[in-house]
């Protein structure tokens, strides 16, 4: 196993961040982090990376190749950070250095910038190109070529194509979906659409107001989800089916409890359609439906 | 009926370069006009110049009534964190000597109208969701009930459950008050689902532009094609986009 989460959980001071998320990801395998803002999937990514604020503390276990993140001192993460275990951010223009040419960032991740320019699909003449010389799409691509120069084995990335027009978005999913395939490397998806992942995911990982609410392969969880949050994520994207034109879509009103919120029971109750007496009773606990899915719902669809 | 919106022959030249080369659009009454095109194709500098923010350097642009107004991509930058919910939404009737009590009756209304309760009136930007910012943004764009609404990528920052909620607005705004709309989005699937027609805009020039059903079903421009399908016309491709 390549990325294995057994009851991984992060805290800032009183603040519940993310709790008992149970996960694995295997050599060459991809997962999307769904959920909306505040759910936790960035600070998921980031806790992987442990690139959460000062004073943030890890629980349970995150292991890397056996490696055990949450316990690792910060020298010895440094030398895993951006070599096993690298970051697409959601916006690459902060995440270039801006008086830096395109090939030295490259070169100083640890590659060879024209074997990684040509891989990621750009001319070798980006190499001698400034960041704000770059189309959105480019600067995506010459950072997807830093986060892969040292050969991850565990890529993240972070909304890495949301910002961008269809067109590159479909290239820059197809390319990330290449790489994972090429070289073995465990790939993972952050996204708020449920539609945009669901084509280069193989399995998708619902998260909630920091719980991991469902799992599962990605066609099957679509077609029948079993987490009302899950549904009505699906309902609201235009992407995963077209509906009559110009008629009233479905939405889900209200917004996720804060990581400040203590609340007994399901954190998805007030706004969930399916909502009994019970669910307000304890946190329904992560069981398995079959062999691959698992869902944290007392009453599931 | 006479066009909302007309623009004859509009270019426009940005650093030396030809952004617009001649853009002859025509929005209806209670039409909503999509426009796609790849990113550099001269969408935003199409919207600053409907929303007379920008001067073309050629062409006429005329508005058949008065009041344009805008909703941008990031609501965030759009309010100003100094003031009260209650007086951003109302900004638009102050330059119209509106009454103190109809100015606060219609912020009100138009608070009302997006779904956004009268308490968060008092309230500050700062301490609402990206989606009630959103909300906040409508809610002054339509108060004083302008014309012709120019939407620039107004959903592509929100969560999809927002997503859908903001789109619902901007339908009943057309259903219900007959608003014209200029809807700019990378997201075809919004584009499809709101807009009558939609415009396709490609080095600076409108290369397509037909009913909604009719683009989706039968796109005939290769940059159509591309952008439909995801694939990058063979220029876009040489040049490592």
């Amino acid at each position: 196993m390549l990325l294995e989460l057994d009851g991984f959980g992060a805290t800032l001071g009183s603040l519940t961040l993310l709790r008992g998320i149970d996960l694995s990801l295997s050599p060459g395998d991809s997962l999307a982090l769904v959920g909306e803002s505040g759910s936790g999937k960035t600070t998921l990514a980031l806790a992987l990376m442990r690139l959460l604020p000062e004073g943030a503390q890890l629980h349970g276990h995150a292991r890397l190749d056996g490696t055990d993140l949450t316990r690792l001192h910060e020298a010895d993460m440094r030398r895993l950070r951006g070599r096993r275990i690298s970051m697409v951010f959601q916006e690459p223009l902060r995440a270039l250095d801006p008086l830096m040419r395109a090939g030295r960032q490259i070169a100083e991740a640890g590659g060879d910038p024209a074997a990684l320019l040509a891989h990621v699909g750009l001319s070798p003449q980006t190499a001698r190109a400034w960041p704000h010389q770059l189309s959105g799409g480019q600067r995506q691509r010459v950072l997807i070529a830093t986060a892969i120069a040292a050969r991850p084995a565990l890529l993240i990335a972070d909304e890495a194509s949301t910002a961008l027009d269809p067109a590159t978005q479909a290239q820059v999913l197809a390319l990330l979906d290449r790489l994972r395939a090429e070289h073995a490397m465990g790939l993972l998806l952050v996204s708020h659409d449920l539609g945009l992942v669901a084509a280069t995911a193989a399995r998708l990982a619902v998260l909630y107001a920091g719980r991991l609410v469902e799992t599962g392969p990605t066609a099957e969880l679509l077609a029948r989800p079993a987490h009302p949050y899950t549904a009505s994520l699906a309902a609201c994207s235009l992407h995963l089916r077209t509906p009559p034109p110009d008629t009233i879509l479905p939405t889900l009103p209200g917004l996720p409890p804060g990581p400040a919120d203590t609340l007994p029971g399901c954190r998805f109750a007030s706004r969930c359609p399916r909502a009994e007496p019970d669910c307000l009773e304890a946190e329904p606990p992560l069981a398995t439906l079959d062999a691959t899915r698992a869902v944290a719902c007392l009453h599931p669809l | 009926m006479n066009a909302v919106l007309t623009l004859r022959g509009i270019t426009a030249r940005r650093g030396g370069h030809d952004i617009l080369r001649g853009i002859d659009l025509d929005i209806a009454p209670a039409e909503t006009l999509g426009l796609i095109g790849a990113s550099g194709a001269g969408k935003s500098t199409l919207a600053r110049i409907v929303l007379g923010l920008d001067r073309p350097d050629g062409g006429q642009r005329h508005l058949a009534a008065a009041g344009v107004q805008a909703v941008f991509q990031d609501p965030q930058g759009s309010l100003d964190p100094t003031h009260s919910i209650a007086r951003i939404v109302a900004e638009p009737l102050a330059t119209r000597r509106v009454r103190r009590p109809e100015r606060a009756r219609r912020t009100l209304a138009a608070l009302e109208a997006v779904g956004l309760p009268a308490t968060l009136a008092t309230q500050r930007p700062g301490s609402l969701s990206g989606g009630q910012r959103q909300r906040v943004a409508i809610a002054r764009a339509l108060i004083a009930d302008p014309a012709l609404l120019v939407a620039d990528e107004p959903v592509s920052a929100l969560d999809v459950s927002v997503q859908a909620q903001v789109l619902n607005l901007l339908r009943d705004a057309r259903r219900e008050r007959g608003l014209s709309m200029l809807f700019i989005s990378h997201d075809l699937a919004a584009i499809r689902h709101l807009c009558q027609r939609v415009a396709v805009l490609h080095d600076g020039r409108i290369v397509e532009c037909a009913p909604a059903e009719t683009l989706f079903a039968t796109p005939r421009h290769d940059a159509t094609k591309a952008l439909l399908t995801g694939r990058p016309l063979p220029a876009d491709a040489a040049l490592g986009r």
